[in-house]
């Protein structure tokens, strides 16, 4: 039974789930520092740590199994509270949570290259130097004293109510005592533990807690726990006993001291806001077998039509109806497969928390981050894809948006600066957004850099609205930063972000405001294969475009067309005036080759806040199109995305939405 | 016969992908649910009523021993634990809690481990399975370790006796062992159905138990008096020698007898052949017919033989098949059969 094939499926399995585990020992750890006294985490990276363990020690991994057998032991000593919770702490984990995935990834893959000797003996350092601590502790007497018994220990008493639809109340009432277990000591339960634990309470129980944590806490922790209806405080009150407290420990608060602490809440914040994958029923897809589905699928809607265009013609009544059946199960098909590629963009938001809080402290930044959003669900191509130019957006946020903290403070706005990610769905788009509070971009110096560089003359100032001009900074080789640090100099890159985000077929956007921050909106699209397009025809071509930008379809004569500039313009009928052009010309044909007739339709586009009208010889319909980039002397044409076969077998050219809309060739 | 409806119970989709896979093989096998921690596994108990569950230990939300005890608790479901070779504790801890069998996770790599996986995982099933869900906790009454005798005799024994035993056997091998008496004149050898890789630790708890020296056999091995020895996984074992002088351990390799290596006919039939009437049988809990022609070969001998009796056993399988073939000299509860091997070395079983 254990063929290669079988093999292979495993080692897949294994490093999904692999990278699903060292995101979330990731994910504890910076929780965990965020409070540090709080070690649910730690019970979190040891089990990851452990299971890691045990699946590579199944798959025969054994550099892999080593390394992580050591970071549980390491992890035993913080969940024992042998050593206290330090940014050291956490620096050693993350660097071996580094180690471990570059290991996993070439032991995996049969290579040797990784040794990890050396982050094992780290780790195991580490926990020696624990060990002896807790040695040295049992003998004296002292050590009795729990870390968490500080001096302002007191019993906060919860009431705690299971929902009624909760089919397993004990189990829940287990779980809350064992979260309050690791905020403090439980001290008292009615009714007693042995009652709660045979189920044998009417869905509310009371819990006395030995802790010095606030009651707000507890509360927050008890709520977070599945099915339970609601906890609170019914009373705080302070320790009888103050008086035989020895020699309290040193608050393990550790060197990332108060400045850190709170900081690193923020970040704790949105580590816990990304969502669990394991949180739904899964199965695991290799991402070849679902490009291949929606290849198949896209044949499929094509062969589709054209079985539609040939039973139009026969025009037979069940044929119709057996279509329309056709039609209907195989739209649905479609939904669901592009369902599957749909992901929710926590699974790649949930790697900058690290990344941000890691470039926070090289540069000693304080900010907090926020993540939201992270339910929103994008193709997971385009998902991909946008990765890198949200690392380089953060960055540039981080390193050039924000200010340093006394910069902040004379400019009346709090010492800590704020990053925030989030995404959110707009019709068929999805805009991902990176601001900061920072000092914002300077409109007019960019105005001049760009006039400099010839990109735009200065009489055109007043032509130009300010986010254009910001824009301006996305051109190669743009700067405007006094020294470039070794993050990122301001511009540098910016090019690169914006074009990678046309590619997708989305757009770039950014809104500044001096002294109060810049926002990065990328406007993206859902899905990149399947679109739905309006068919229109021009000079004997079909040309599709994509319904997302089509706001109208006129008859020529709808609206008066009149010439600004000698360029004709048609009069909206909110008084907008838009410059009108036929596709002939948008498409770049050469002037001989266009029709002769005047255009029948216009079709009123829409991008962002602009518009734009476009001639045509007629309308064909509306279609569900598979997109299939071009290739060869059509590839990189402007105004063209792509190419889509058409259910009578010819083929249709994709109008670029975009192209239209920026400044240059076909728009004037 | 019915089939065996299972629930694969662990935190890590790999093992979960693999167990469902190797049971997929199985005859008589279905899994009928999988469950990713301690939560779903007793839910998914409650809504699926499995005959067995594979449970994992270390698991988020509620881990595999708090899950064991709320299973054996509130359900008919056996519990085969999956446990890791470096924590023997942890296993002796979950059948005390009422787990019926155990096998441990793979640590050599896939390949090579995968069909032994298949055949440790399948066999504890259907063990735990045969086992009545009321035997889950009777026995699991931990035993507390002997201080360890003075070292005593260590040359070649006069009697040797003989155990074989499988479910249910680990703890009662504990009941056996805590009452056993290191100064006699007779070693002790156990061929005790395991998963691959816990021979070591079954003889470092037996030793920890008894107070003295048991150790995991190997192929030539001397065999002294007032000592014990556990059959490695993978081979049968033999006694070889005779009544005081050159005694020794044997390994051979298969075939398997009863689909099991170490089989416990191998070690009782040779110890009817070496020590005759001087060799005690004993064939403890567990499922299957193993050992009943072995223990009326040295009934036949002359030597004396125990069997546990049907009340105390998990499965009386091993021991009811002794009985019925007339191979059971003496027929013993648990916590009487350390009496009765006692009674057995001084003066002859139920004399």
């Amino acid at each position: 039974m254990s063929d290669e094939l079988d093999m292979g499926a495993y080692r897949q399995v294994f490093l999904s789930e692999s990278a699903e585990y060292l995101q979330g020992i990731v994910d504890a750890l910076l929780t965990l520092e965020s409070d540090p006294e709080d070690l649910e985490p730690v019970e979190a990276v040891f089990r990851a740590a452990h299971s890691l363990k045990g699946m590579s020690g199944t798959m025969g991994y054994e550099r892999t199994a080593s390394l992580t057998h050591t970071m549980e032991s390491l992890m035993d000593t913080v969940r024992k509270r042998e050593q206290p919770v330090t940014g050291d702490l956490i620096d050693v984990v993350l660097r071996a949570t580094d180690t471990l995935r570059e290991l996993i990834n070439h032991e995996a893959s049969g290579g040797a290259e990784v040794d990890p000797e050396l982050m094992v003996q780290e780790l195991k350092e580490h926990t020696e130097v624990a060990h002896r601590a807790a040695e040295e502790a049992a003998k004296s007497a002292v050590a009795e004293a729990p870390i968490a018994a500080a001096a302002d220990a007191g019993v906060v008493t919860l009431s705690v109510t299971i929902e009624s639809a909760c089919q397993l109340a004990s189990v829940r009432a287990y779980m809350v005592l064992k979260r309050l277990r690791q905020l403090g000591e439980v001290v008292g339960t009615v009714p007693s533990e042995e009652d709660i634990d045979e189920g044998e309470f009417d869905r509310t129980f009371t819990v006395r807690v030995k802790t010095d944590r606030p009651g707000e806490k507890l509360v927050e922790a008890v709520r977070a726990i599945t099915e339970v209806e609601t906890a609170s405080v019914v009373e705080r009150a302070p320790e009888p006993e103050p008086a035989a407290v020895p020699v309290a420990p040193e608050p393990p608060a550790a060197d990332a001291a108060d400045v850190g602490a709170d900081r690193d809440a923020a970040f704790g914040r949105a580590a816990k806001a990304v969502p669990k994958l394991a949180d739904t029923q899964t199965v695991r897809i290799a991402l070849t077998h679902l490009d291949e589905m929606v290849d198949i699928v896209g044949e499929l809607v094509i062969a589709r039509s054209r079985l539609e265009n040939i039973t139009e013609k026969i025009d037979d009544h069940d044929l119709n109806a057996a279509v329309e059946e056709v039609h209907r199960i195989s739209a649905e098909l479609q939904r669901e497969v592009m369902q599957t590629r749909m992901v929710p963009v926590g699974n790649t938001f949930n790697r900058f928390p690290r990344m941000v809080r890691d470039l926070a402290r090289d540069l000693g930044k304080d900010l907090a981050f926020e993540v939201d959003g992270v339910d929103i669900e994008l193709d997971r191509t385009v998902l991909d894809e946008i990765v890198e130019p949200l690392v380089h957006l953060l960055r540039n946020s981080i390193d050039h948006g924000l200010e340093p903290a006394e910069a902040r403070v004379a400019a009346g706005k709090p010492a800590r600066g704020l990053v925030r990610l989030s995404a959110a769905r707009e019709r068929d788009r999805v805009l991902v957004t990176v601001a900061d509070d920072g000092r914002g971009m300077d409109v007019e110096r960019i105005w001049k850099a760009a006039v400099a560089r010839g990109l735009a003359q200065a009489g055109e100032r007043d032509t130009m609205s300010d986010d254009d001009i910001l824009l301006f900074t996305c051109t190669p080789g743009f700067s405007t930063a006094e020294h470039a640090t070794k993050v990122s100099g301001r511009g540098v890159g910016m090019d690169v972000v914006r074009a990678k985000v046309e590619q997708l077929g989305g757009a770039l956007a950014i809104r500044s405001r001096p002294g109060s921050g810049t926002e990065f909106v990328l406007s993206l699209p859902l899905t990149l294969a399947i679109i739905q397009a309006l068919l229109v025809r021009s000079s004997g071509h079909t040309y599709a475009i994509p319904l997302g930008a089509v706001t109208e379809v006129l008859a020529y004569d709808d609206l008066p067309v009149g010439t600004v500039d000698l360029h004709p313009v048609l009069t909206l009928r909110d008084g907008r005036v838009v410059p009108l052009d036929t596709l002939d010309a948008v498409v770049g044909l050469e002037a001989d080759r266009r029709s002769p007739v005047r255009s029948r339709n216009i079709v009123l586009l829409e991008w962002g806040e602009m518009a734009r009208a476009v001639g045509v010889d007629g309308l064909v319909g509306r279609q569900e199109i598979v997109i299939k980039p071009l290739s060869g002397i059509f590839a990189g044409v402007r105004g063209l995305s792509g190419a889509t076969v058409l259910g009578d077998g010819s083929v249709a050219l994709i109008i670029d939405p975009r192209a239209l809309f920026s400044t240059g060739e076909g728009s004037r | 016969m019915a089939t065996i409806r299972v629930l694969v119970v662990d935190d890590s989709a790999l093992v979960r992908q693999i167990l469902t896979h190797v049971l997929g093989d199985a005859a008589r096998i279905e899994v009928v649910g999988v469950a990713r921690d301690g939560v779903e596994a007793v839910a998914a108990v409650r809504a699926l009523e499995p005959d067995v569950v594979t449970l994992d230990i270390q698991m988020p939300e509620m881990d595999g021993m708090e899950a064991l005890r709320l299973i054996v608790r509130d359900s008919d479901a056996r519990v085969v634990m999956l446990t890791s070779v470096d924590d023997p504790e942890t296993t002796y801890k979950a059948l005390e809690s009422g787990a019926t069998e155990f096998i441990l996770k793979p640590r050599e790599g896939l390949a090579t481990s995968i069909d032994r996986l298949g055949v440790d995982l399948v066999r504890a099933i259907r063990a735990a399975y045969a086992a009545a869900p009321e035997k889950r906790t009777r026995t699991a009454v931990p035993v507390k370790p002997s201080v360890p005798h003075e070292s005593s005799a260590g040359g070649d024994p006069e009697r040797v006796v003989c155990i074989a035993s499988s479910t249910g056997g680990p703890l009662a091998l504990d009941r056996v062992f805590a009452g056993l008496q290191p100064d006699l004149s007779a070693a002790f050898l156990v061929v005790q159905h395991l998963p691959v890789g816990f021979a070591a630790s079954l003889a470092a708890r037996l030793a920890k138990v008894a107070g003295f020296p048991v150790s995991e056999a190997q192929d030539g091995m001397r065999v002294l008096a007032g000592q014990g020895y556990v059959a490695p996984y993978g081979t049968h074992m033999r006694v070889a020698g005779a009544p005081g002088a050159h005694t020794r351990i044997e390994l051979v390799p298969g075939p398997a007898i009863h689909g099991l290596i170490p089989a416990g006919d191998p070690l009782l039939e040779s110890a009817a052949e070496t020590f005759g009437k001087k060799a005690v049988g004993v064939v403890l809990t567990g499922m299957g017919s193993d050992a009943a022609f072995g223990l009326l070969a040295i009934r036949e001998a002359g030597g004396q033989t125990i069997a546990q009796d049907e009340a105390t056993s998990v499965v009386w399988g091993m021991p009811g098949a002794a009985v019925k073939i007339g191979a059971a000299q003496c027929v013993a509860p648990i916590d009487r059969v350390a009496v009765e091997i006692r009674r057995a070395l001084r003066n002859g079983v139920g004399a």
